[in-house]
């Protein structure tokens, strides 16, 4: 039944990358907080793990593999705009400061106030921060896809909680949404 | 400090990294220091938090994306078929398609389409065109029978198929590529009044399952897509 494997793989090949464009699409807009963009680097990770399947060496690495595209995509953007500068540092300053506009309802408020804050962080920061968070990737398989050192993943997750832990917190202080004690 | 927690530590406890040993370490010195298990329960609310502000998607994606190329696909499929023998580097795929030909020497198989469904209509096609064209460059043609019955059959109907024009360019390629329309769903949407004309070279079969189990009898693989 050579065949009735064929196709079972192929359609499992595709149907594994049509499952997983949510996720990837959910963690590209976490890291550039641009729907469009996020949509543009969800397709062109998709294409080239379509094109590339053949780099794929161990099946089960299937979800690291492909996130590791999608971020090779997105530092490729970020290099082409910041040629000059280290991209794991970059963070979105235009957005210090919040503008949430004051009529959106408080739970959209702390949304809107935790994607800032998480946009505020050095992309190095983000990128592990969202793959741990969202997607639950274990601190190997981050260091796998990131290509870093288990080390670093640990030190930037630490860096990335200790500031929104300090943003949120400033900001929940005078409308406290949610309280830690 | 008096029990070496540090931040570290104390995220991959939140994100439950630790093994067994370091896990009960953390445990037990936050039995101890009320400080330690305010700062783990702060990082879980960050952590909540985080999960929370992305749960439900943002935005939509906003544009419509044209279909894969076909080129993009058939890769795919070769590729995925190499995969049933183990997975070979890309200067190989050429053995990797004679593998496969070798391996599906049976030579027959039977697609069956039991629904109407956008998707899963072009995924039989795309199987079809993949196994067929796939087969031929390996210089081992194999048979392919679409079976479409109910819904699927609208696939197979002149003035109705998305796909009209595909399937004929399909049939003019590969002259082992043969369209079945169950006859029970024909039967049926003519007595509802319906005009039911099927396009060129399709073969009407008593019934889909009398069809498929007379080839899986004949040794067909059978597919249902």
């Amino acid at each position: 039944m050579a065949i009735l494997s064929f196709l079972f793989h192929s359609r499992q090949w595709r149907d594994s990358l049509e499952a997983a464009r949510p996720a990837l699409y959910r963690v590209a807009y976490a890291w550039c907080r641009d729907a469009a963009l996020a949509d543009d680097l969800v397709q062109e990770a998709t294409t080239k793990a379509l094109e590339r399947g053949d780099q794929l060496r161990d099946p089960t690495r299937f979800k690291g593999w492909l996130f590791a595209i999608l971020s090779r995509c997105w530092h490729d953007h970020l290099r082409a705009r910041h040629p000059h500068e280290d991209i794991d540092e970059l963070a979105d300053e235009y957005l210090a400061g919040g503008s949430t506009p004051p009529e959106e309802a408080e739970r959209r408020q702390t949304i809107a106030r935790v994607r800032a804050a998480v946009a505020r962080l050095p992309v190095g920061q983000r990128q592990v921060l969202t793959l741990v968070d969202l997607e639950e990737f274990g601190y190997a398989e981050v260091g796998d896809i990131l290509a870093i050192p288990m080390g670093t993943v640990m030190s930037r997750l630490h860096r990335a909680r200790r500031a929104l832990r300090e943003d949120l917190l400033r900001v929940e202080s005078a409308a406290p949404l949610w309280r830690v004690k | 400090m008096k029990h070496e927690i540090s931040d570290e530590q104390l995220n991959a406890f939140v994100d439950d990294e630790l093994d067994a040993t370091d896990r009960n370490r953390v445990l037990r010195a936050m039995a101890v220091d009320g400080d330690l298990a305010q700062r783990a329960c702060t990082l879980r609310l960050v952590k909540e938090q985080v999960r929370h502000a992305y749960a439900e998607p943002s935005a939509a994606p906003s544009r419509q994306r044209p279909a894969r190329p076909w080129r993009a696909l058939a890769m795919a499929l070769m590729l995925a078929g190499a995969a049933v023998g183990g997975w070979i580097a890309r200067d190989q795929v050429g053995t990797g398609s004679d593998m496969l030909a070798r391996k599906a020497d049976t030579g027959h198989v039977i697609l069956h389409l039991a629904a109407w469904d956008e998707r899963r209509a072009r995924i039989a096609l795309d199987d079809a065109e993949g196994l067929l064209r796939t087969a031929r460059e390996a210089g081992q043609p194999i048979d392919v029978e679409l079976v479409a019955n109910r819904g699927g059959l609208d696939l197979l109907r002149t003035g109705v198929s998305p796909h009209a024009d595909r399937i004929a360019r399909l049939r003019a390629e590969h002259p082992n590529f043969a369209l079945i329309a169950c006859g029970q769903t024909v039967e049926h949407l003519r007595e509802k009044g319906l005009a039911v004309h099927l396009l060129p070279g399709t073969r009407v079969a008593s019934s889909a399952l009398e069809q498929i189990v007379t080839r899986m009898s004949q040794g067909w693989s059978y597919v249902r897509v």
